[in-house]
């Protein structure tokens, strides 16, 4: 085993897939990294995100360690794809460790269909999705503009909200994570502004990396796993990829002004401004925490819809009954949250504020929390790649309850900046591109097209390999893009 | 005088100026640039803008969001800022504009980048022999 050098840090191997930051400079707990060497070099060489790791261990209150993600890059505060869990009594709440896009996350659902039978209406397919889904920046979402009150009410009910006003079904409660409502949920604590923010936006995509996609099942890993989850080779599945819009990047941005003067009030010290937190328990983290949550059950509502707009398109393209469809949620998970959850510290149950920014629940076989249904198999993770490669399922297992606090890897990352994608592609036929490719794009901007093509991100099954490897999320299944919709 | 600069998963701006009411013009113009490109404009209407901070940083912060609110949230898309004055009383930081513009309309106006916010990320307002100089980096 070997060490590699971030500045003056030394960087421990500790098996093939993970490596220890020993503590200094006033660490906390050590860092922990789980990446492959080659990846690890050239994580050290990108951006600063080795010194938020470093930064995040210095939190009052943080437990075990500071952990990153092989997809980890540099974000606002903490690392994208980082992951920290702190006390509720002497630890913080920090939201640079949720991010901006509180409870973006994924959804995947199955169908009856295979390619054979979508193949030749795929192209009435990916333009019906197109106009009943609203994308890109500006769009106004498939509902009524919607009152303060009954806003409030999304953020109070999550998905259960959409399913009772007919978007879904009960039953897709039991496949989302947290069941669609995190109970701590204050819409009292969101500002007016951030409400007048999501009062047209509940059923809409955004734009960015988000999107809607139409995609095969193209391998399967694990078959026990695949069965349980309802997917077979060459089956068709829709990916929803977005958050809670621009509601929660209001809710963000008011708190960090919030959290930066309470860092100050309660005499914190950090080593980066936007590490900004205050006390789990002080009114100010209370507030945010229960901001938050609101927000992140707005995204709960949000994508109910969409998935619900998902299948009505497939019904009008394709002109087949509900029942022939067999369009079903397999399940929803969050990649940018803060949780209170119930971890082994020192041998003993202890509740704790689990920060997963650009990080996936990948709770194992038998948890409490694990839908009934997947309980034999383990919670199912859902790792979106770019729009022209392919994406992952893979199941939660017990080693990530041990070392990650049931976290795992979120998504592939860029390598290229938008601004470089979008050089490189111009004068190009980029949707001509994706075709060959075997992929139909529809989009509001060829802008989004260019930014968002498959070599301007990294190779998201690296990032699976990694974590299968270490044991922390077992890999499924991998979906391959066919129909894509973006902002 | 602003620069657009690219950042791997982000966007910004590097924004100089020979004064601090200078540097604040110049960075909404350079939000307007990256936020619609091209996109013409036109002042048919005129809104007020009154911001308190704590500080300098702060307070570009907030002007920026209040352009992208305008624009994100109630469709109105800015042509130009008439006025611009900003004062320091206390602990606290002033500012005053006024701004002409235009509902949104998608036929003429497109939006490029939905701008999630306007960071604090290394954000801070310099003064070098006589230029105010600033980097913003916007979460998008």
């Amino acid at each position: 085993m070997t060490t590699l050098t971030y500045r003056d840090v030394k960087i421990e191997q500790i098996d093939e897939v993970t490596w220890i930051i020993p503590p200094v400079k006033g660490m906390r707990v050590p860092g922990k990294i789980y990446a492959s060497r080659k990846m690890l070099e050239s994580i050290i060489k990108e951006d600063e995100s080795i010194q938020q790791v470093i930064n995040v261990a210095t939190l009052p209150g943080i437990q075990k360690y500071s952990i990153a993600m092989p997809d980890i890059h540099w974000g606002y505060g903490f690392p994208i794809g980082g992951v920290a869990a702190t006390d509720l009594d002497s630890g913080v709440i920090s939201p640079g460790g949720v991010g901006y896009d509180i409870n973006c996350g994924v959804r995947l659902a199955r169908t009856n269909l295979t390619l054979e039978e979508v193949e030749p209406r795929l192209e009435k397919l990916v333009q019906t999705l197109f106009q009943n889904v609203p994308t890109g920046v500006g769009a106004h979402g498939a509902l009524r503009k919607l009152s303060r009150q009954e806003i409030k009410r999304v953020l109070r009910d999550g998905a259960a909200w959409a399913v009772e006003y007919g978007y879904g079904y009960p039953e897709d409660l039991e496949r989302t994570e947290e069941k669609g409502r995190l109970q701590m949920a204050n819409p009292e604590a969101v500002s007016p502004r951030a409400i007048e923010r999501g009062q047209d936006q509940v059923g809409t995509l955004g734009s960015g990396n988000h999107f809607l996609e139409v995609q095969v099942v193209q391998e399967i890993y694990d078959a026990a796993a695949a069965e349980a989850l309802g997917l077979f080779p060459g089956q068709i599945v829709v990916m929803i990829h977005c958050g809670s819009r621009g509601l929660g990047h209001q809710v963000c941005e008011d708190y960090l002004r919030v959290l930066a003067n309470a860092t100050s009030k309660y005499g914190i010290v950090l080593p980066d401004k936007q590490l900004a937190c205050a006390p789990i328990q002080s009114k100010e983290g209370q507030n945010y925490l229960g901001a938050m949550a609101a927000a992140a059950n707005f995204a709960w509502a949000n994508r109910q819809v969409i998935m619900s707009l998902a299948r009505k398109s497939f019904m009008d393209a394709l002109g087949i009954s509900e029942k022939e469809l067999g369009f079903r949620l397999v399940y929803d998970v969050c990649h940018n949250i803060a949780k209170i959850e119930e971890h082994q510290i020192n041998g003993r149950t202890k509740k704790v504020c689990v920060h997963r920014k650009g990080a996936t629940r990948a709770f194992p076989p038998g948890h409490p929390l694990t839908p009934e249904v997947y309980r034999s198999v383990g919670q199912p993770v859902l790792v979106p790649g770019d729009m022209g490669r392919y994406s992952f399922v893979a199941v939660g297992t017990e080693r990530a309850m041990d070392e990650t606090f049931g976290s795992t890897c979120h998504g592939a990352g860029r390598v290229k900046s938008r601004h470089q994608a979008l050089k490189e592609g111009k004068g190009k036929d980029l949707i001509g591109e994706m075709r060959k490719q075997g992929v139909i794009v529809q989009a509001r901007g060829m802008r989004t097209v260019a930014e968002e093509m498959p070599h301007a991100y990294k190779d998201v099954s690296e990032v699976v390999d990694v974590m299968h490897r270490a044991g922390i999320s077992k890999k499924v299944a991998k979906l391959k893009p066919i129909g894509v919709i973006k902002g | 005088m602003y620069r657009i600069i690219a950042h791997t998963a982000d966007t910004g701006l590097e924004v100089e100026a020979p004064s601090l009411e200078e540097l604040f013009r110049e960075a909404a113009k350079g939000w307007k640039v990256l936020v619609l490109e091209d996109s013409p404009t036109r002042p048919r209407e005129q809104k007020r803008i009154r911001l308190t901070a704590s500080d300098r940083e702060d307070l570009l912060v907030q002007w920026l969001s209040e352009l992208n609110f305008l624009l994100n949230v109630r469709f109105w898309v800015m042509h130009d800022v008439i006025s611009l004055q900003l004062t320091h009383r206390g602990e606290h930081w002033h500012l005053q504009a006024e701004i002409t513009g235009e509902p949104f309309d998608d036929k003429r106006h497109y939006i490029y980048f939905e701008i999630k916010a306007v960071t604090y990320h290394q954000l801070q307002i310099r003064q070098e022999d006589g230029t105010y100089k600033t980097r913003i980096i916007f979460d998008i």
